[in-house]
Order: structure tokens, then C-alpha cells, then sequence
């Protein structure tokens, strides 16, 4: 090949300016690497080139250069895969984060529903308490109530009954309605008999013991009703053995005893 | 601002294939002139050769590992990004669109485009080169170097024999290195 009248072509600038074809610039590679002289006639072209395209050159707009920059930056401070991987770091964080709260937040209720659940049954058993004893004091209300009722009902007629020479202390006094033949008896001064042991009322008629009924209840302001007596003319209290066969008969010892 | 360190050639590419910021912003201040100015001259509109500079130098940035320094000058390769970028600018719709919006202002082009200096993008750089050439040829490196076109594409729009404008084509190129001396 004859090598100036290759310089000479055209083909060489043609491949430097980039509107050769790929044969020619695969031809040019080829020459270059076994011409030195083809080679020398490339880089002075560049040379020239370089050279023209830099005298009087436009400067471009002075804001460019940051331009660019911040375009290179950009995608080099926030590239796509930290961004997927900072959302899903995000979101493992939340998450961990929620439950953490959860727990923390079903521990705290928890304590909180036993600490209710603690108070409301102890709010319960004081409220049953206060019922039982409120009714107590309903009972013991009408008791009263009905004692007064008694006292001072002028058809009921106060027998004191005074202590014996057994029980000189005692005292008790019945309510007689003559009328209606109810028997009402108040415990003044009764003491608590031992366990198997109980009082009786008599009503003393024509001589007589009759039963009136034991008496159970010995202390308190209530009066106690007792069984009808349509006649006496004394009541008694004796003190029983418990569980004996014939009650009709006294066999313990008088503790009081009031006419009318 | 041109910055006050200078590099050999062989130093500028090795430092810009370890992405040395320095030695890209004296790449930037020691070319961009120029590569803007070859710009201009195939876009003509200024807002597009802005765009395209800014496109190319971005580009340089990124792949200047596939600049191998055996096929030839740093310059020749900037120089051939640029050109086939703005080639690209004025074959997209959206170019073309703004070019009839304004007219496509020719010669004229900075007095149009209100630039502070009247200066003729033609007078300058490798196109003042080629305006010196005969007018056969000079309409020939026009529609090869700076509007882009291939043989075939010149052959018909200058209603020219396919053989004809390759032959004039490489005269033209030879006569050009002469005036690039």
C-alpha cells in the first residue's frame, strides 16, 4: 500500500471527525499500528483539529458547570438501591417499633385489667357486705319498730317479772294483750344461759304452770312474741335442760316471776 | 475559572478514570469552550447546546473508562460525544418543534438569541475552517459533519451520483486539513 497516497485520501480525517464508515476506521486502526507514519499524520490531524476548535472558542454559560455537577451528585447521594433498602430498613424499624409498643402495651393493660379486676371484686364482696347488713338492720328496724308499736299500744299490759332468790339480778317483763291473748316478752336483764340450757316462759294459771314457749333470744331491746295465754294470773321464767321429753312440766328453778 | 494546575494529557485520564473531581473541573474549564462552540454550530439554538453540553460532559464523566487513549486524543473523543449528542438534539421532535418556533436563526444567531457579544458562531473554531472551502465542498462537510448525514442521504438531497459524493467528500477533507494548518 502506498502510504502518502493514503494520507493524501481524506479517509484518515474522515475517521478522526467520526463520519468515516467501520471499514475505514478498522483499516486506519490496522495502518497505524504498522505505519508510524500514518500514525504521525493522525495525531497531527487531532493536533490540528484541537488546536482550531480551541481558538476563539464561545465560553458556555458561566452556571453550567454547576449544573452538572449537581446532576452527577444527584444520583450518587441517593442511589435507587439505598433508597429500596433504606424504605425496607424503615419499615423493619416501624415494625419492630409496633411491636415492641404492642407488648409493652398489652403488658401495660393487662395490669391494668387485674388491678380492676382486683377492685371490682373486692367493690363486689363490700357491696353484698353492706346488703346482708343493711338487711340485718332492716330486721332489726322492724324489730325495734315493732317493739315501740308494743310499748305503746295500751292494750298490751306490762307484767314486770323480778328476779328470784336463783337469779335475784334478772329481770324480764311480758306484754299481755288480754283481747287478743298475744304474749310479747322483753329480756331486760337476762344473762346467756350455758349451752344446753334454755329458758321457758309460764303462765301461772289458776295455780297452774302453763308453757308459754321458749324464749331464745335473751338479750337485746326486742320484744319476743311468745304463744297466746288467753288467762294468767302470773308469768315465770325457769331455766330447762334442753331436748326434754315433756315440756308442759317446770323442773328447773324459777329465775323471775311478776303478777298482774 | 481555569484552574491554576496543569496536566499532561496521559495524567488528566488516568486521574479522570479514578473519578478525580480536580481533574474533571479542569477538564471542564480547559475544553468545555471549545466542545460549546462545536455545539452551537450543528444546534444553533442556544437553550438546546446548553442542554447538550450539559448532557455530554455528564457523559464524559461517566464513561470516560471506554476512552481508550491507543484509538486516539482525549479532544478527538470529547469531541466526537459531543458532536453525535448534538446530532441526536437536532433529529429529536422536540428540537425540531423549537427550531420552527424560532425561525432557526442562521448566521445571524447570536444577535437573535440575545447573546451580550454579536459574535458569528461561524467565524470560529473548525466551521470557520470549512467556510473557507469551495462552496461545493463546504455544503458537503455541512451536511456530513454538522448536520450529520450519511453518503446516501447527501447523494439524494444534493441529487448527486453516490460515487460523486465520495469523492468530493474526501477532497473536501483533504482541502480542510489545509486550512486547519
Amino acid at each position: 500500500m502506498n502510504i502518502q497516497e493514503y494520507i493524501a485520501s481524506g479517509k484518515l480525517e474522515a475517521c478522526v471527525l467520526g463520519i468515516a464508515s467501520e471499514q475505514e476506521l478498522q483499516e486506519l486502526e490496522q495502518l497505524c499500528q504498522n505505519y508510524p507514519g500514518v500514525k504521525a499524520a493522525k495525531e497531527a490531524f487531532e493536533l490540528q483539529l484541537e488546536a482550531n476548535a480551541m481558538a476563539n472558542a464561545i465560553p458556555a454559560p458561566a452556571h453550567l458547570k454547576e449544573k452538572i455537577w449537581q446532576q452527577l451528585d444527584a444520583p450518587a447521594k441517593q442511589p435507587a438501591v439505598v433508597k429500596s433498602f433504606g424504605f425496607y430498613k424503615y419499615a423493619a424499624a416501624a415494625a419492630v417499633i409496633l411491636l415492641i409498643s404492642s407488648v409493652g402495651l398489652n403488658w401495660y393493660f393487662y395490669n391494668k385489667y387485674q388491678k380492676s379486676l382486683d377492685q371490682y371484686n373486692s367493690l363486689y364482696a363490700s357491696t353484698q357486705q353492706l346488703a346482708k347488713d343493711n338487711q340485718a338492720k332492716q330486721t332489726q328496724l322492724s324489730q325495734y319498730e315493732s317493739t315501740i308499736q308494743l310499748l305503746s299500744n295500751p292494750a298490751y299490759v306490762p307484767v314486770p317479772l323480778n328476779g328470784q332468790p336463783v337469779a335475784p339480778n334478772s329481770l324480764a317483763t311480758v306484754y299481755w294483750n288480754r283481747q287478743t291473748a298475744e304474749v310479747f316478752l322483753l329480756s331486760n336483764n337476762l344473762p346467756v344461759p350455758a349451752a344446753d340450757m334454755q329458758y321457758q316462759l309460764w303462765a301461772i294459771v289458776d295455780g297452774r304452770p302453763v308453757d308459754a314457749g321458749f324464749i331464745e333470744n335473751t338479750n337485746g331491746n326486742a320484744v319476743v312474741k311468745c304463744k297466746n295465754i288467753s288467762a294468767a294470773q302470773a308469768f315465770a321464767i325457769t331455766l330447762e335442760k334442753k331436748g326434754r321429753t315433756d315440756i308442759t312440766t317446770p323442773q328447773g328453778a324459777i329465775h323471775v316471776l311478776g303478777k298482774i | 475559572m481555569p484552574t491554576a494546575v496543569t496536566y499532561t494529557e496521559h495524567e488528566l485520564v488516568t486521574l479522570l478514570k479514578q473519578r478525580d473531581q480536580q481533574a474533571f473541573n479542569y477538564l471542564y474549564d480547559h475544553y468545555s469552550a471549545a466542545l460549546y462552540t462545536v455545539i452551537l454550530q450543528v444546534v444553533k439554538l442556544r437553550e438546546q447546546a446548553d442542554d447538550t453540553l450539559q448532557e455530554a460532559f455528564v457523559n464524559i464523566w461517566r464513561k470516560i473508562d471506554s476512552y481508550d487513549s491507543s484509538k486516539g486524543r482525549l479532544f478527538t473523543w470529547m469531541l466526537n460525544v459531543c458532536r453525535n449528542l448534538a446530532i441526536d438534539a437536532i433529529r429529536s421532535k422536540g428540537f425540531q418543534q423549537a427550531a420552527r418556533n424560532q425561525q432557526m436563526p442562521e448566521d445571524d444567531f447570536f444577535d437573535k438569541a440575545g447573546a451580550t457579544t454579536a459574535l458569528n458562531v461561524d467565524s470560529v473554531g473548525i466551521k470557520k475552517a470549512v467556510e473557507k472551502l469551495k462552496p461545493e465542498h463546504r455544503v458537503l462537510i455541512d451536511l456530513a459533519y454538522f448536520k450529520g448525514y450519511t453518503h446516501e442521504e447527501i447523494a439524494g438531497i444534493e441529487n448527486l451520483p453516490l460515487g460523486t459524493v465520495k469523492t468530493r467528500i474526501r477532497s473536501a477533507l483533504t482541502q480542510l486539513r489545509t486550512q486547519l494548518s
